[in-house]
């Protein structure tokens, strides 16, 4: 069977003052349907980005240079890059078929709508019911995500609810429509940690339940662990390792996923250890870097990390892309 | 709500009764003699010292001052120097005019702004936005006199098709709408097109586009309702910049209007009717912005005044 989205080959750029900037440099992963696929990288990793090109948001100075998005969507597979972004299939997938949740959801929700309205719009953008239909079937997804008096919700604004409240508002419009695929671009990001833990609690409850799939983009490894079948480590636009959530755990082969968890606090007993830091910063995304991307950080750096770059590779399952691994290259991309 | 109508009403008299201290002090220091100006220039001294004494011009500055805000308080502004009239009723009539031009104007230049300025923030940098920006600066470069009297020569004497002033038809409104419109819709493009492009980089966009939303939805609901909180407030601030040019565009019409009264009360010195005139257009505007504050409460539901 064919997974449910392939991404092959993503590249997104960015013009800047700077030059052009390669968000999503090469880009590629798949998701089987009902599993949940975590990406996880630092901040401007484009992982962001990634997710917003799968639904064609990436909008000006940006752009999606090549690669193809597979989606097998309702009808048939096919290749989102060549629908036109704004055009009627985009539009009936978005929301529809896809949808996505946001890290802010103060934010993310229009404040000048009730979030019923809000919800009720996702609902009949996709599916023609009568008002007191849909109405009925917010209210219903309302209590469904654990939102408390949902009648009395339905007419709040968002400035109304606490930060839980709506982000839980945001899943329950997220999943009205009942999408294939559900995009989470760090949902729990700008909460507090109490209600962090709640909103996670209720994406896995709802993970059990949903059999579509589910992208969840986090720069958080616990929550990685709590919620993934399987992981993307993303490093300057580039998947450095990707593995089932328990070999990464077990067993991190690129030095990056390695430094990214030694640099996450542990709650084991007696674990009293300094964390550690990885050595060094993010190269600007416009800086042109031969080899490796993380070669300049990376302590088991050899000269042959900085003369070309490593692919993703070293096995079925568990692929890294590193020299300390296997010895295949990626194929040099210089159509910019 | 209440609560906010009662206090600006409160505030709005305030504010009169200060307005025509003001005025009344203003009145007593410019020099000349108003019994002098109303008995003409040739009139004997003797005709002179009776309406001083008529008109208790020749009472302390306290007295008069008082005696005139008790007949203000009566609704009583006095009558016109000239045609002896009452103040209220050549004013009055004239306030309708007005506000049946200011009103045409604004509704043309909001309508046309918000079109324009929509349109302009959605194809932001490209032609479209380009060409009416272009369009916006040359309107704000325009003084009203310029745009009348164009219109004038153009629409009126040269192809015939509209009359050049007066109010007596439909066809009277057109020259002197777009005329003190245009300016204010330029002037307005250009704010609606920059809070329209603020309100489209937000979040929520994204929001509403991913849910799957069509581009004009997205534009004229999601956006738009947002960018309608500094719009609303610029609308009302443009209230108060058409009552002024609609000073010089019933001047150059022959509008018979408050604008065009004032003019006229400064160049005859018709010091009651001045009064009277600056007084409403002053209350108008203090009217207008309490209607302001009013509509953010239903554009913006984290206004609340109580």
């Amino acid at each position: 069977m064919s997974p449910l989205l392939e991404v092959r080959g993503l590249r997104v750029n960015f013009l800047t003052d700077r030059g052009i900037a390669r968000a999503v440099d090469g880009v590629s992963f798949s998701i089987e349907s009902g599993r949940t696929l975590g990406v996880v990288g630092e901040s401007g990793c484009g992982k962001s980005v990634t997710s917003r090109a799968i639904l064609r948001l990436v909008d000006p100075p940006g752009w999606i240079e090549s690669g193809e998005i597979l989606f097998a969507g309702r009808e048939r597979r096919e290749d989102l890059v060549k629908l036109p972004a704004n055009g009627r299939r985009m539009r009936a997938i978005r929301g529809g078929e896809i949808a996505m949740i946001f890290q802010e959801p103060m934010t993310a929700l229009n404040p000048v709508f009730t979030i019923g309205d809000q919800t009720v719009e996702a609902l009949r953008l996709h599916r023609s019911m009568p008002a007191a239909e849909a109405r009925e079937r917010a209210v219903a997804a309302f209590a469904s995500v654990g939102i408390p008096a949902p009648e009395q919700r339905f007419r709040e604004y968002p400035h109304q609810l606490s930060g839980g409240m709506r982000q839980r508002a945001m899943i329950a419009m997220a999943m009205i429509c009942n999408p294939q695929l559900l995009i989470a671009d760090e949902p729990t990001t700008a909460l507090d940690v109490t209600i962090q833990a709640q909103v996670l609690d209720l994406m896995n409850e709802m993970r059990q339940q949903f059999d579509g799939s589910i992208l969840f983009i986090t720069h958080d490894l616990g929550v990685i662990a709590g919620m993934a079948d399987d992981v993307i480590v993303m490093y300057r636009g580039k998947v450095v390792e990707s593995a089932p959530v328990r070999d990464l755990f077990r067993q991190p082969r690129h030095p990056y996923t390695r430094g990214l968890l030694r640099s996450a606090p542990s709650l084991v007993k007696g674990n009293r250890e300094k964390l550690e830091a990885i050595e060094g910063t993010v190269p600007q995304p416009t800086e042109h870097i031969r080899g490796c991307a993380f070669a300049p950080r990376c302590a088991h750096v050899m000269p042959r990390c900085r003369e070309t770059v490593p692919a993703l590779a070293g096995g079925e399952q568990h692929r890294a892309a590193c020299f300390l691994h296997h010895d295949e290259t990626e194929e040099m991309y210089d159509a910019v | 709500m209440p609560r906010l109508i009662l206090s600006r009403l409160v505030f709005m008299v305030l504010a009169g009764f200060l307005l025509l201290s003001f005025l009344f002090a203003l009145f007593h220091m410019i020099p000349g003699d108003p019994a002098r100006l109303m008995a003409g220039d040739n009139a004997p001294e003797e005709l002179v010292q009776s309406i001083r004494r008529a008109y208790g011009f020749d009472q302390p500055l306290h007295v008069q001052y008082l005696s005139y805000m008790q007949r203000v308080l009566m609704g009583d502004f006095g009558v016109s120097n000239y045609t002896r009239q009452p103040v209220l009723e050549v004013v009055l009539p004239r306030i309708g005019n007005t506000a049946a031009l200011a009103g045409c104007a604004m509704l043309f230049a909001m309508t046309v702004s918000l079109i324009l300025g929509s349109f302009s923030a959605m194809f932001w940098g490209g032609p479209v936005d380009k060409g009416v920006t272009a369009f916006s600066l040359v309107g704000i470069c325009t003084p009203v006199f310029v745009t009348g009297i164009i219109g004038i020569y153009l629409f009126g004497v040269y192809l015939r098709w509209l009359p050049i002033g007066g109010m007596s038809s439909w066809q009277h409104f057109i020259l002197p709408v777009l005329t003190l419109g245009a300016y204010q819709a330029a002037m307005f493009t250009r704010m609606v097109r920059s809070c329209m492009v603020d309100a489209l980089g937000r979040d929520f966009i994204t929001t509403a586009r991913a849910k799957g939303a069509p581009e004009r939805r997205v534009v004229f609901h999601h956006a738009l309702r947002n960018a309608l909180l500094p719009i609303i407030t610029l609308f009302g601030l443009g209230v108060g910049h058409t009552l002024g040019g609609s000073v010089v565009t019933e001047t150059i019409f022959n509008w018979p209007g408050l604008g065009r009264l004032m003019v006229d009360s400064i160049l005859t010195r018709d010091l009651p009717v001045m009064q009277g005139a600056i007084f409403f257009f002053a209350m108008i505007f203090i009217l207008v912005n309490l209607l302001v504050d009013i509509l953010y409460t239903w554009a913006d539901p984290r206004v609340s005044y109580d």
